[in-house]
């Protein structure tokens, strides 16, 4: 495949196209059920948040502006993803590297606040064996958390891909996926912090 | 012509993340200045959470907007109808069960 893009530059543009079509639907395809795997956690969340058991309960534990900075600091995330990808289409490889690179640094750092918050927790006694709303809190925001930090890895070989091997047909097509990815985590992200943070120190 | 396409595309970004600040600033508003009585309140955060969703959808995830790839929007409903089914139902049921159990 790849001997053909190198030596027949017109027939395998319908290939490549047809590859790239397939691989994001495909990709498509595993967002969707990584949302249902969300949905169950959001649903297990929802029917745990009151049995605090005599521990904390979302208003007693949640910072609400450290979780608006977290929000504020993904979407942005999600923002300059699609500017990177932008790029990437216009073949402009040092941009796309740049914002791509604008893009960790942000993730990294919601993560570092996610982390800190959760080292908090712990520490004061409240860990996810403390009670059925924590141990689904955790479950729910760690699994995105753990999203976050595979698709930062991802990210960052991503990137050194493209920088060692420029904006080829594969690369370009890998960077799409990981854009799905990073705004899909964004999408959640707003449940999250509308059911988990919003809502719970509303009620 | 491509700069002008990139103008548009980087336009459609710059509306999704001026749509999704404000939607998160007036969730966030709502919240802790204690703007709204306690059912509409959860229905408002509800309403703007789903508005943000499908404004981050059009905008950074381009759905609904390529005419062949129909089978996207096609799995995307398919998606939202177990979604529902998953969600409503686990809390239908484990509601039944605390009022009948409990």
């Amino acid at each position: 495949m790849i001997e053909q893009v190198a030596t027949h530059p017109h027939p395998p543009l319908h290939a490549d196209e047809d590859i790239y079509t397939k691989t994001m639907f495909g990709f498509w395809v595993y967002i969707m059920t990584d949302c249902i795997l969300f949905t169950t956690f959001f649903a297990t969340y929802l029917v745990l948040h009151n049995n605090t058991f005599g521990g904390p309960s979302a208003r007693d534990l949640f910072n609400l502006p450290y979780a608006l900075a977290e929000t504020l600091i993904l979407l942005t995330s999600s923002f300059t993803c699609g500017i990177g990808t932008i790029c990437a289409h216009h073949k402009q490889k040092r941009q796309t590297i740049g914002w791509f690179a604008i893009t960790f640094f942000l993730g990294i750092a919601f993560l570092a606040l996610e982390l800190n918050e959760f080292t908090n927790f712990v520490h004061e006694g409240n860990s996810w064996q403390r009670s059925a709303f924590l141990s689904s809190f955790f479950t729910l925001v760690g699994a995105h958390g753990l999203h976050i930090t595979s698709g930062l890895l991802w990210m960052f070989v991503c990137f050194s891909q493209v920088l060692m091997k420029g904006l080829t047909a594969v690369t370009t097509r890998r960077v799409m996926c990981l854009s799905l990815f990073w705004h899909f985590l964004d999408v959640v992200w707003i449940f999250i912090f509308t059911i988990v943070y919003l809502m719970g120190v509303a009620a | 012509m491509s700069a002008e396409i990139k103008k548009a595309t980087v336009s459609e970004y710059v509306i999704g993340l001026v749509i999704s600040l404000v939607l998160t600033m007036t969730a966030y508003c709502i919240v802790t200045n204690e703007l709204l009585p306690e059912p509409r309140m959860t229905h408002a955060l509800i309403g703007l959470a789903l508005t943000q969703a499908i404004a981050q959808l059009l905008f950074f995830l381009h759905m609904w907007r390529e005419a062949s790839p129909y089978s996207n929007l096609v799995l995307f409903c398919f998606m939202c109808m177990v979604l529902l089914i998953v969600l409503i139902g686990s809390l239908w049921i484990m509601e039944n069960l605390n009022y009948n159990l409990m």
